[in-house]
């Protein structure tokens, strides 16, 4: 039973440092690729449009919603001390910190993240991938590249837009339900948070933006057998984003406010 | 103008071509037969560099390809034309785009001059009339055009077909083996390589067949000396016998 398993924990790690070391393999690869410029920008405009423009309703959704109820919940305790008036700075460091990042990210990876690793995966299966490798093209260069750019370019963009939203949500928590003033709600919210606040989501939503679309891209072109290789695939990509992106928001939040880089 | 010396490859402990040997001549049509599991997929696979042999070497005129880095095995598949089993045509992409790919891609051709390119294949495979149409739209025949004028645009020494008429009916595989040897005929020094379990289509277009078995070549004759063989493996595979010496499994 123990050696049953010992072995078992052996043969996961096993698996999942090989799945690592390919990651970093083929991150390393693509940037290779685009260090040296070899980048498709005509397919990183495509791409900007699918995972950016596309993606923006949803997002500004969930910035609303969550800004709303994350209002809602600072305000229910502030209320308790009267001080209803700093809930649009509670709100505004949450989001600009750590919330809007997180949740941009999260929604692009069950979005555009999931529907790269099912399109390559597809691509993989069909044989498309093979055919592409017979013409001469580079996989990772021609799929993943552009890929990776776009979301690097897209992520803080759209980590943007979510602070925006989240706050519009927030104000109409505190104008309307709290019966906060105006002026105070925006003197408040100027008054504790700092363009730094903001600096610090954005450098979290690059790393994010590079996390979901190599992690994506990777499985997608390492898919195997059919229909449920897709499927693995995808929920394989979308785990490990998953887990990736509460990893690297720890390190990045430690050096930030531990190492203050 | 191919040749496989000693080629051995393995997947995990699974041993596909224990030693394989043999020469293909420039310009010719050559079959690579043998049940499957054979390694007749992994063996093409070698050709354009797809895998890398364990041990031996592939020359490709006279070049060892087995030891060239990523950029130079992206110029050697350059000269290369391939035909998948499933065409393997991008679903995104109408008929015109797929073909037109690989010179998007490769070259900086003006627009009417790719188009002239794309144009000429077309009308020598006669696929004129679905040009617009996208690959779920075609049937598997026309797919398979496709995918012959897309591996034919560059202008390659050499075209693999990769099982070019498994699972087609009679009409369809006529049809394909005469594209076979019509391309070939148009072409004065392209290689044609065909991987297929079409005994028939090996016996009326190949000039060489090349039979694997057991992960080495068995025999490598023409048709006619394939035919004539006495050896009883060769015997039981053109025979279609399930009971014989060639094992099965």
């Amino acid at each position: 039973m123990i050696h049953y398993f010992i072995s078992k924990i052996g043969k996961t790690s096993l698996r999942y440092s090989l799945v690592l070391g390919s990651l970093a393999k083929f991150t390393a690869n693509c940037s290779s690729f685009i260090f040296r410029g070899r980048i498709r920008f005509k397919h990183v405009l495509n791409q900007l449009e699918i995972i950016g423009t596309q993606s923006l309703w949803i997002i500004c959704i969930c910035a609303l919603s969550v800004g709303a109820v994350f209002g809602l919940q600072v305000g229910g305790i502030f209320a308790i001390f009267k001080a209803e008036a700093i809930l649009g700075a509670a709100t505004g460091m949450a989001l600009t910190r750590e919330l809007a990042p997180i949740i941009t990210a999260t929604v692009l990876t069950g979005r555009a993240g999931s529907a790269m690793t099912a399109e390559i995966s597809t691509m993989k299966v069909n044989e498309q991938i093979d055919a592409m490798e017979a013409m001469a093209v580079n996989p990772s260069e021609y799929i993943a590249v552009p890929r990776i750019i776009a979301s690097i370019i897209a992520t803080p963009l759209l980590t943007a837009f979510c602070i925006f939203m989240g706050m519009i949500g927030a104000y109409l928590v505190a104008v309307v339900i709290f019966s906060v003033d105006i002026g105070i709600f925006l003197t408040k919210l100027r008054a504790f948070l700092s363009p730094d606040d903001i600096f610090q989501g954005l450098q979290k939503s690059v790393v994010f933006g590079a996390t979901y679309s190599i992690v994506c891209c990777f499985y997608g072109l390492n898919a195997s057998g059919g229909a449920k290789g897709v499927g693995e695939g995808t929920t394989n990509a979308v785990i490990t984003t998953l887990l990736l992106l509460l990893f690297f928001d720890f390190i990045i939040t430690y050096l930030q406010i531990v190492v203050r880089i | 103008m191919i040749e496989f010396k000693n080629v051995k490859k393995s997947f995990g402990e699974r041993t596909i071509l224990q030693d394989v040997s043999f020469k293909i001549p420039k310009g010719s049509i050559s079959f690579i037969i043998g049940k499957s599991g054979e390694g007749k997929s992994v063996t093409i696979k070698h050709i354009i560099g797809l895998l890398k042999p364990d041990s031996g070497e592939v020359f490709f005129d006279n070049k060892d390809i087995t030891s060239l880095e990523e950029e130079s095995l992206l110029e050697h598949r350059k000269r290369i034309g391939m035909l998948f089993q499933h065409a393997a045509l991008f679903d995104s992409l109408t008929v015109y785009e797929n073909i037109a790919f690989p010179l998007r891609v490769h070259t900086k051709l003006k627009e009417n001059e790719l188009n002239d390119k794309v144009m000429e294949v077309i009308s020598a495979l006669q696929i004129e009339e679905y040009i617009q149409k996208l690959p779920a739209e075609l049937s598997t025949g026309e797919k398979k055009r496709v995918g012959l004028a897309r591996a034919l645009i560059t202008k390659p020494q050499v075209i693999l077909y990769d099982e070019p008429t498994t699972g087609m009916d009679p009409l369809i595989c006529e049809m394909i083996d005469k594209l076979i040897v019509q391309v070939n005929d148009q072409n004065k020094d392209l290689t044609s390589i065909v991987i297929s379990h079409d005994l028939k289509a090996a016996l009326d277009t190949a000039h060489q067949i090349i039979m694997l078995y057991q992960g080495r070549v068995h025999l490598s004759a023409s048709p006619k000396e394939f035919l004539s063989s006495k050896d009883p493996i060769v015997r039981q595979f053109l025979s279609g016998d399930a009971n014989g010496p060639m094992k099965l499994a």
